[in-house]
């Protein structure tokens, strides 16, 4: 089945306010060497999968996004190919622009801003392509996320004078080493270390 | 302020801060206890103001004016500040 060998990239990042997220498509044009997972284009593809064939066979293209045991999705208009295509540029997603899908508690539709966390993004194709239902999922990006406490913290840091008492400015230096400990975090690779360091920065504010 | 301006104020505070990081690391090495305390005071400041900087900077100037947390009028006054501080950067001090 060609639509397995498609390898969609997605990348994602936060508005400074953190009310939207811009998420960009980068998985690039199919190369049988160099790119043996991106996109063909046109119709009747021969080795992956094409945003033609998508829009021909009429296929519901999703974009989940999984936040604290919580399931949401975005759906993609796809009556023609240039949403599709826009994605390389980028959407903006906006909470309010998301639909809950299941999970414990629905807490990010209709809010005006995301929460600090880890974030995990799949891209999902329901297709009966050939008359065979199947669905694509990409390997999940997961990523974490701080925008609202990062901004918090920087506000707080435009106090800090030298002649501020020690209390005063050993909080501020606190709060900004763990501000640098969630950029490391976020440099490994690690949820765990960012979620740790993420819970402590939001207890001290 | 215009971009460039922006960017060419931190890279020369920058380099101004690594400056006088190096005369700090000189009198540590030295043990200049009373001079390395007063000195790590400003350079902490600094080394706080220029990550302020890079944040802001860091922002697309686009959206800045509408999503930053911070005003330009806010960053204006954290130049002015880790200007002053390095310009006051004393390479001796002494106990009063």
């Amino acid at each position: 089945m060609a639509l397995a060998d498609l390898e969609v990239v997605l990348s994602i990042e936060e508005s400074p306010d953190g009310s939207y997220f811009t998420l960009s498509d980068i998985t690039g044009d199919y190369n049988a060497i160099s790119n043996p997972g991106g996109w063909e284009i046109g119709l009747a593809p021969s080795n992956t999968y094409s945003r033609e064939q998508i829009v021909d066979d009429a296929d519901p293209v999703r974009i989940y996004i999984e936040y604290n045991g919580g399931t949401y999705y975005y759906q993609l208009d796809i009556s023609n190919t240039d949403v599709l295509y826009s994605l390389e540029e980028g959407i903006d997603l906006s909470p309010s622009d998301l639909a809950y899908a299941s999970g414990s508690e629905d807490e990010l539709t209709g809010e005006t801003e995301y929460p600090d966390g880890v974030y995990e993004f799949t891209f999902n194709i329901d297709t009966d392509y050939s008359s065979e239902p199947y669905t694509y999922t990409n390997d999940p990006t997961s990523e974490g996320f701080a925008s609202i406490i990062i901004g918090e913290v920087i506000r707080e840091a435009l106090n800090y004078r030298i002649y501020l008492d020690y209390k005063s400015k050993d909080e501020i230096l606190e709060k900004v080493r763990l501000l640098n400990n969630l950029y490391f975090s976020s440099q490994i690779g690690s949820t765990t270390a960012f979620s740790e360091n993420l819970e402590q920065l939001q207890l001290l504010m | 302020m215009t971009e460039a301006q922006l960017t060419n104020t931190i890279l020369s505070l920058k380099n101004q801060y690594l400056e006088a990081n190096s005369t700090y690391i000189n009198k540590i090495a030295i043990g200049s206890i009373i001079t390395g305390d007063r000195q790590r005071e400003s350079l902490k400041a600094v080394d706080i103001y220029l990550l302020i900087l890079d944040y802001y900077s860091g922002i697309d100037s686009t959206v800045r004016e509408d999503e930053s947390p911070v005003t330009e009028e806010e960053i204006l006054v954290i130049i002015a500040e880790t200007t002053k501080l390095l310009n006051t950067f004393q390479s001796s001090y002494y106990a009063r």
